[in-house]
C-alpha cells in the first residue's frame, strides 16, 4: 500500500481540450503574480509522462511493462509528495480508473490533496480535439467522444514520452473524476470560465485554498485572457502543441458547435454522452 | 568462472557473463572493476546523502534496489555486488547496465554523457546529445546507413587532454524501437535480442561487437538534437549554450549533488565546451523525418567542417 506523509499532490484533472492549459496558465500567472511565460509554466508536469518516473526511480519506462507502470507510477507520486514542501499542481487526462489487477486506482489517491477537474461541453470538445489532432471531426467523435476504450497513446510501450492514458468516452471521464476519488475535486465548467471569470476562478482558488485577493485573481485572469495566449503562442510557439501546421489555442469558443457541426454529429455525440451531458448542464 | 571486459574503457572482470559488455582478450592486470554475486548491505555503511525509492547513495557507495528482482551495491568506483531476488537475469542485467556503471563512473570522477555517436573520419567520432525518445539512436543508425559506423549507442564519457576531447564508448548494444528497425538495413531482424526475457518490449537490442572500439576517441563535435518547429534546422551554437545542453545530457545528472559531484561536472563542461565545435540540429515532432535529417547532418555538420 502507498503511504505518504504529505499530501500535496493537486490533479488538474480534465478530458483533453477542456481548458487544462488555460487553468494551469491562469494558475501560473496567479502563482508567481506576473506575466506568464506558456512553455514555463509554474505547474508540475503531466502525470502520464515518463520522466517521473523516470527520474525519481532511476529507471527507463520504455522498459516497463502495464503492471510496473501501475505500481511505480504510485511509488514516484508518493515520493515527490512526501519530498516537496509545496503543493504540485499535475496536469493529468487520464480518466479515474481502477487496476484490473489490485483493483485500485490507477491515479494515485495516498498523496492527493485534492482535484480541480475541468469540464467542457463535449460538442466543442470534438471540434477542439481535431484541431489539435488533426484529425477529422468524424474519426474524433468515434475514436474518442464515444468510443468506451479512448486512449491517449498505446497501452503497450512505445517510443511516445507519454504513457498510456485511458480516457473512455466523454461522459464516463467526467463520471470517473465525479464518482471515484476518495480525495475532495472541485468542477469547473469551460463554459463559466469564459462567462464568468473573477467568479469562477475565485471559487477555484477558494476550493485550492491559495491566499489572493480579488485584485491579484483579475490581474491572473487578464493576463491569461484566450487572446493573449494565443498570441504569445504566435510570438514564441507552444512547446504542448501536438500538430505543427495548426495553433493549440486555436479559437477556444464556446458554442462553435451550433455552426460547425452537422445534426447527425450532434446527435452521436449526444447518445454516447447523455448522462453527464445532462448533469454538467450541456443537454 | 570469471569473465573479463572492457566498459567505459574500463577493465571489468565479472562472476556473471555480461553480453552487452566487450570481451577483454588480452587483460593487462587486475581489473579496475569487480562485480561479484553476494550479499548487498542494507543501507549505505556511511551516511546517506540521497534517498529514494529504489535508490539511496553518497559520493562513495550507491544502493540499487528494485524488489522481486535484484540488489545492487556499488562501492568506492571498483566493486559491484549484485544479490539476485529472482531467476530473471536479463531484467537484472538492465538495471546493472543501467544504474551500476553510472555509478562506477560518477564514484571514479568520470561523468557519463547522453549521447551516440558514428565515426565520421578514422579515428573522429561525432556525437548526438539528447535526452531520451529524442532520437539519438535513430539518428545514428541512419548516419551508419550512409557510411559512418557506430561509436556508441546511448552513453559515453568524455575526457579533454592536451586541448583535445576524447570520448570513450559504453558497450556494443544498440537499443531501437521496432518502428525504427523497418527504415533501415543495418540490423537485422533476426539478429534482435529481447531487453527483458519476461516482458514483451517494442525496443530490442542489438550488438555490434565486432565493429567496437573500446579505447580513447576524438570527438570531432558534438550536435544537440532537438524535435520542435515544422523544418529541419542545423545551426551552430555558442559555449554559453553549448555549456548549458551539456550539462542537461549528463547522464542521471539528478545523481550530480548527492554524490557531491558539483565541482568535477563544472570542470567537466567547461573543457568539454573549450575544445569542441557545437550545433544544435532540430527536426519536426512525430514526423518521420530521420532520412532527411540524417542528409542534413552530413551536408552541413560532416561535408562542411573539417573534422
Amino acid at each position: 500500500m502507498e503511504s505518504a506523509t504529505n499530501r500535496n499532490i493537486v490533479w488538474l484533472a480534465s478530458y483533453p481540450k477542456s481548458g487544462n492549459t488555460w487553468f494551469r496558465a491562469f494558475l501560473s500567472a496567479l502563482l508567481k503574480d506576473a506575466p506568464v511565460d506558456i512553455n514555463e509554466m509554474a505547474t508540475d508536469g503531466i502525470f502520464s509522462g515518463k520522466g517521473t518516473i523516470e527520474t525519481v526511480l532511476d529507471m527507463s519506462a520504455d522498459y516497463l511493462s502495464v503492471r510496473e507502470v501501475e505500481i511505480f507510477q504510485r511509488k514516484a507520486y508518493t515520493h515527490l509528495s512526501t519530498k516537496s514542501s509545496r503543493p504540485l499542481y499535475i496536469k493529468i487526462h487520464d480518466a479515474f480508473t481502477l487496476s484490473p489487477t489490485d483493483g485500485l486506482p490507477l491515479i494515485p489517491e495516498a498523496p492527493v490533496k485534492q482535484a480541480i477537474y475541468l469540464v467542457r461541453n463535449p460538442l466543442d470538445v470534438t471540434l477542439s480535439l481535431a484541431n489539435h489532432t488533426g484529425m477529422s471531426v468524424e474519426k474524433i467523435i468515434k475514436k474518442f467522444i464515444i468510443n468506451p476504450e479512448g486512449a491517449f497513446v498505446s497501452r503497450r510501450n512505445s517510443s511516445n514520452n507519454q504513457l498510456h492514458q485511458p480516457l473512455g468516452t466523454w461522459s464516463m471521464h467526467a463520471e470517473s473524476w465525479l464518482t471515484r476519488p476518495g480525495f475532495p475535486v472541485h468542477f469547473v465548467r469551460y463554459e463559466d470560465m469564459k462567462i464568468r471569470p473573477l467568479e469562477t476562478f475565485k471559487k477555484a482558488v477558494t476550493a485550492l485554498g491559495i491566499a489572493a485577493n480579488e485584485e491579484r485573481i483579475a490581474r491572473a485572469i487578464e493576463e491569461c485572457k484566450f487572446e493573449n495566449l494565443q498570441r504569445k503562442e504566435e510570438e514564441v510557439g507552444f512547446r504542448e502543441k501536438q500538430v505543427v501546421s495548426s495553433r493549440f489555442f486555436f479559437k477556444g469558443e464556446v458554442g462553435r458547435w451550433k455552426e460547425e457541426l452537422s445534426s447527425g454529429q450532434v446527435e452521436q455525440i449526444r447518445q454516447g454522452n447523455e448522462p453527464m451531458m445532462r448533469h454538467f448542464g450541456y443537454w | 568462472m570469471i569473465y573479463k571486459y572492457l566498459a567505459f574503457g574500463l577493465s571489468v572482470s565479472s562472476e556473471i557473463e555480461l553480453p552487452a559488455l566487450m570481451p577483454d582478450k588480452n587483460p593487462p592486470g587486475e581489473a579496475k572493476v569487480k562485480i561479484r554475486v553476494g550479499d548487498v548491505p542494507v543501507s549505505t555503511l556511511q551516511p546517506c546523502r540521497e534517498a529514494k525509492p529504489f535508490t539511496s547513495f553518497n559520493g562513495r557507495e550507491f544502493i540499487y534496489s528494485i524488489s522481486g528482482t535484484a540488489r545492487y551495491y556499488v562501492k568506492d568506483g571498483t566493486e559491484i555486488i549484485i544479490q539476485p531476488e529472482s531467476e530473471d537475469w536479463s531484467s537484472i542485467l538492465l538495471y546493472f547496465y543501467s544504474n551500476c556503471l553510472a555509478a562506477v563512473l560518477f564514484q571514479r570522477n568520470l561523468i557519463p554523457f547522453h549521447v551516440s555517436g558514428v565515426f565520421v573520419a578514422p579515428g573522429k567520432v561525432l556525437l548526438f546529445a539528447a535526452p531520451s525518445r529524442t532520437g539519438k539512436s535513430t539518428t545514428a543508425v541512419m548516419l551508419a546507413e550512409k557510411g559512418y559506423s557506430t561509436f556508441t549507442d546511448d552513453t559515453a564519457i568524455l575526457s579533454v587532454e592536451n586541448g583535445k576531447c576524447y570520448a570513450y564508448a559504453s558497450y556494443p548494444m544498440a537499443r531501437l524501437w521496432q518502428n525504427s528497425l523497418t527504415k533501415q538495413s543495418l540490423y537485422r531482424e533476426e539478429d534482435k535480442r529481447a531487453i527483458r526475457d519476461n516482458v514483451m518490449l517494442q525496443k530490442y537490442g542489438f550488438h555490434f561487437h565486432e565493429s567496437f572500439v573500446s579505447g580513447p576517441v576524438e570527438v570531432s563535435g558534438i550536435v544537440f538534437l532537438e524535435e520542435a518547429g515544422a523544418d529541419i534546422v542545423v545551426e551552430t551554437i555558442k559555449a554559453s549554450q553549448g555549456i548549458q545542453l551539456l550539462g542537461s545530457n549528463i547522464y542521471r545528472n539528478h545523481w550530480i549533488k548527492g554524490m557531491g559531484k558539483g565541482v568535477l561536472q563544472f570542470k567537466t563542461l567547461t573543457a568539454v565546451v573549450n575544445c569542441l565545435n557545437m550545433w544544435k540540429a532540430v527536426r519536426p515532432k512525430g514526423k518521420p523525418t530521420f532520412e532527411a535529417f540524417a542528409d542534413a547532418i552530413e551536408a552541413k555538420i560532416i561535408r562542411e567542417t573539417p573534422l
